[in-house]
C-alpha cells in the first residue's frame, strides 16, 4: 500500500514537472547582413582608392557621414545571439550582438584618406543569463 | 480491508490528480523573468593614452578599429566607440480566468538598466587628436545605479 502510494505521488510530480517544463528553452540567431567582404580591404590604398572603386568593392554604405574636409563611409553589419531558458515559473534570458564595421575615410576629392575595420559578428555566442 | 486500500487508492489518485490540474491551470500565473544583453566588443579598461595634438586618426583606427559612429563637429570630427550591456527583471503575478467568469487579475512589476560604455576620440579637421574620454558606465553598480542616480 505505501509502496503503491510512494510510486503514485512520485509518478505525479514527475508527469507534472514533465508537463510543465514543456517548451523549457529557445535558442535564436538573428543576422543583419549586408554582403561588404573583409577580404576586400587588401585591395584599397590609402591617397589612391576613391570612393567610386570602394562602392564597387564593398557596395552602398549603410552611413555616409559629411565631414569638414571629406566623407566618411561606414558599412556595419552584426550577428545576434540568443538563448533563453524556462524553469517552470522562472525565465532567464540572454543576448549577444557582435558587429562588422568598416569605415573609409575620403578626402574633398573622394581619394581614401584613411580606414579602419572591426570583424567581431563571429564572436557572438549564446551565453547563460547569469 | 481491500475495500479501504482501494478507495484511498482512489482518493490518492484523485488527489494527485487534482493536484496535477492546478498546477497546469496556474502556469504562467506567477513568473519572474531575468534578461542580460550584450552588444558590441568591450571596452579597453583604462583611458587612451594617445597623446593629445600628436596622435592622428591612423593611430586610433590601428588601435580600436573602426568606430560604431563618426559625427561632424564644428572644427572636426569624432569617433565613438560604444559597448552596451542591457540587464532586465521582471515579475508577474496573476490569475487569467477569462474562459470561465471573464475576469483576471494581474499585476507586473518590471525594470531595466541599460549601461553604455563609451570612448570618444576627438580630431582636427586634418585628423590630428584633440582630445579623448573614456566613460566606463558598465562599472558603475547595478543597484545604485537603477534605483539612486537619476
Amino acid at each position: 500500500m505505501n509502496k503503491m502510494m510512494k510510486r503514485l505521488v512520485l509518478m505525479t510530480i514527475a508527469v507534472g514537472f514533465l508537463l510543465q517544463a514543456a517548451g523549457c528553452a529557445v535558442i535564436g540567431r538573428d543576422k543583419d547582413y549586408r554582403s561588404f567582404s573583409a577580404q576586400s580591404t587588401n585591395q584599397i590604398v590609402t591617397g589612391k582608392t576613391t570612393a567610386a572603386e570602394a562602392i564597387r568593392l564593398f557596395g552602398a554604405p549603410a552611413q555616409v557621414v559629411k565631414l569638414s574636409n571629406g566623407n566618411a563611409y561606414i558599412y556595419t553589419r552584426s550577428v545576434s545571439k540568443a538563448f533563453g531558458l524556462w524553469l517552470i515559473a522562472v525565465t532567464f534570458a540572454n543576448y549577444d550582438r557582435q558587429y562588422d564595421q568598416l569605415v573609409l575615410f575620403f578626402d574633398n576629392n573622394n581619394i581614401l584618406t584613411h580606414y579602419g575595420s572591426s570583424m567581431h559578428s563571429d564572436e557572438a555566442s549564446y551565453g547563460m543569463p547569469f | 480491508m481491500a475495500c479501504r486500500s482501494r478507495s484511498q487508492r482512489v482518493i490518492s489518485g484523485l488527489l494527485g490528480l487534482g493536484l496535477l490540474l492546478i498546477g497546469i491551470t496556474l502556469t504562467g500565473c506567477v513568473t519572474m523573468r531575468f534578461e542580460k544583453g550584450n552588444i558590441g566588443r568591450p571596452l579597453p579598461e583604462s583611458a587612451p593614452t594617445l597623446e593629445q595634438g600628436k596622435a592622428t586618426l591612423t593611430d586610433v583606427l590601428r588601435l580600436y578599429g573602426a568606430p560604431d559612429q563618426v559625427g561632424k563637429l564644428s572644427d572636426g570630427f569624432a569617433l565613438t566607440y560604444e559597448h552596451i550591456s542591457y540587464r532586465g527583471i521582471s515579475l508577474t503575478a496573476g490569475i487569467n480566468l477569462n474562459d470561465t467568469v471573464r475576469v483576471s487579475s494581474d499585476m507586473t512589476a518590471r525594470g531595466s538598466l541599460v549601461r553604455y560604455d563609451t570612448m570618444m576620440f576627438f580630431f582636427t579637421k586634418d585628423g590630428i587628436l584633440q582630445n579623448s574620454l573614456l566613460d566606463r558606465g558598465n562599472q558603475k553598480p547595478l543597484w545604485k545605479s537603477y534605483w539612486h542616480d537619476p
